[in-house]
């Protein structure tokens, strides 16, 4: 028997509606419509046990994170660490044995080890008296979850270690001892997943989170270099477009739409004159914004034609931060939107009496 | 893959186990081996989320006297902001104050691990307006000590004022904090 066709819930729920309706129509029988839903693959309700089961998981785990905290003086810090560690070997060692009967729930309790394995983390930093930010507990952290996630081939193991990164990343930045050792190690870190979740996951999760970590990690190397921040807003306006113009084969979707993100926040900010002022050879930046504005608004209409919904969003975003800014006089305003409303519509009205003129002739 | 799942499980289990033991062993070491040293300190207590409750130590060989810096130092601070420094230690009645901070790891001295933070004092020397008692700002990983949350420490800043003593194990540079005491 051939493989059905995967599709998403919403898909099948779509297709089974409109089926259904073609077949009311008398377009199709009773046999040919059960033919056609057949090829696909029914997708399972039982996506809420996983989501339960996922949350049971944390709050166990923030649960224990919490009561390593404490330090309740009661037990000793050796016991403590003996049950720890302990907990860490039973949730994961129950996981791997259920997993096959109840693949959900076996999977949760591995879930809860990840989380065990950092309190543990935080347990002997606290008993040792580790000086210093938490930044090297969640690299430790990291380092102990990205190797598990890879082996087990589980997407949010993988997704919550781009989180510990992120902390790692986060509260590492004013910590002046080790940022070659940051450099290197968070790039090795980017480059891993990626060739990992290209060659076996292809997890589109995965690819979202890696990417948001990626940028996040350049913009605290062009913090650590000083760069000025008008250069660093413009860098990132260039890493979006390239991220929307040249979206990698695997997940182009997600690529696209972060691109599409990142260059219209980059390209928003950039319509503040303040941030031209940021550079030591603008004195007023008023000049380069409007005219970055105008370029700026041309390109998201173009984008917004070519069916990108997120620069239409953008455009609205940009008229009300206009709306909203201050610095422009209120009569100046209202005439300058006025007239600009009034001549999209007249843009409008002009494709549109053109498109139909086409029409008619068409049809003659 | 389905054969070697078991190998698969045992490596992922593994690696967190080898980073939470691998943990304690410099500190044990210290604990076994150090020598007991003495600090007078004082302390905020706020809170660390993942942590719990601590005292935020603040030493009194934090702050260090120009004259007690190496040459080296004095003369190119810039250089030494992000490079490892230490500091030697010397006994003093009960407790225990910094004799000078050098740039090479010393042998067979009693010392401690540091780093220099702030230090636009030294930029006063270069501009002839040395003030008498200008001090510098070094950093040792010693700041954190975690209490529970019901613990018998209360809220005692006293700027200028270092009212306990902090009981250390010293060894090779590294220091395990073991207890607080009022003085």
């Amino acid at each position: 028997m051939d493989k059905k066709r995967q599709v998403t819930k919403r898909e099948y729920n779509f297709l089974a509606r409109e089926i259904k309706f073609i077949e009311e129509k008398n377009i199709i029988n009773r046999e040919q419509k059960d033919k056609i839903l057949g090829l696909y693959k029914r997708p399972d309700e039982t996506n809420f046990i996983k989501i339960i089961s996922l949350i049971g998981a944390i709050l166990v785990g923030l649960g224990v994170l919490t009561f390593i905290a404490s330090n309740w003086e009661i037990i000793s810090k050796p016991f403590k660490f003996s049950i720890i560690l302990l907990g860490y070997l039973l949730t994961f060692f129950g996981g791997y044995k259920s997993e096959d009967q109840y693949p959900k729930t076996g999977r949760a309790l591995i879930y809860i080890s990840v989380l065990i394995f950092g309190s543990g983390i935080f347990l002997v930093g606290q008993m040792f008296n580790y000086g210093g930010e938490v930044d090297r507990a969640f690299l430790l952290w990291t380092i102990g979850i990205l190797p598990m996630g890879m082996f087990l081939m589980d997407k949010y193991i993988l997704t919550f270690s781009i989180g510990t990164s992120i902390m790692y990343l986060i509260t590492g930045m004013d910590t002046y001892l080790s940022m070659d050792w940051t450099v290197v190690v968070l790039l090795a870190i980017i480059v891993s997943l990626y060739i990992y979740n290209n060659k076996l996951l292809n997890s589109a999760l995965v690819t979202l989170s890696n990417n948001i970590l990626l940028l996040l990690y350049i913009l605290y190397l062009v913090i650590e270099w000083r760069i000025s921040a008008t250069y660093v807003i413009i860098l990132f306006l260039g890493i979006g477009l390239f991220m929307y113009i040249f979206p990698f084969k695997t997940h182009n979707k997600v690529l696209k739409i972060q691109g599409n993100i990142v260059f219209g926040f980059s390209g928003l900010l950039l319509t503040i004159p303040n941030v031209w002022e940021e550079l030591s050879y603008i004195d007023t930046g008023n000049i380069p914004a409007l005219l970055f504005a105008i370029l700026y608004i041309l390109l998201l209409f173009f984008l917004t034609k070519k069916e990108s919904l997120i620069s239409l969003i953008f455009i609205f975003i940009t008229i009300f931060r206009y709306y909203f800014d201050r610095a422009y006089d209120f009569m100046p305003k209202s005439l300058f939107f006025i007239i600009g409303g009034i001549l999209l519509i007249g843009f409008g009205y002009y494709f549109e009496r053109a498109r139909k003129r086409i029409g008619e002739r068409d049809e003659i | 893959m389905k054969y070697n799942r078991q190998k698969r499980y045992i490596f992922a289990a593994l690696i967190p186990i080898l980073i939470l033991l691998g943990m304690t062993v410099i500190p044990i070491l210290t604990l076994i081996n150090g020598e007991e040293v003495f600090l007078e300190a004082n302390y905020f207590t706020p809170r660390d989320i993942f942590r719990g409750q601590y005292l935020d130590l603040n030493y009194k060989i934090e702050q260090v006297d120009i004259d007690k810096l190496s040459d080296e130092i004095i003369k190119n601070p810039e250089e030494y902001e992000d490079r490892q420094l230490y500091g030697v230690l010397k006994g003093q009645d009960n407790y225990h104050v910094l004799d000078y901070i050098t740039t090479k790891k010393p042998k067979d001295k009693l010392f401690l691990k540091c780093r220099l933070v702030s230090y636009y004092q030294l930029k006063n020397i270069k501009n002839d307006k040395k003030r008498v008692d200008d001090k510098v700002h070094i950093e040792y990983a010693l700041d954190r000590y975690f209490i529970s949350e019901d613990g018998e420490f209360e809220d005692i800043f006293n700027s200028g004022d270092y009212n306990v003593v902090v009981k250390m194990k010293l060894y090779r540079g590294r220091a395990l904090l073991v207890d607080v005491i009022e003085k």
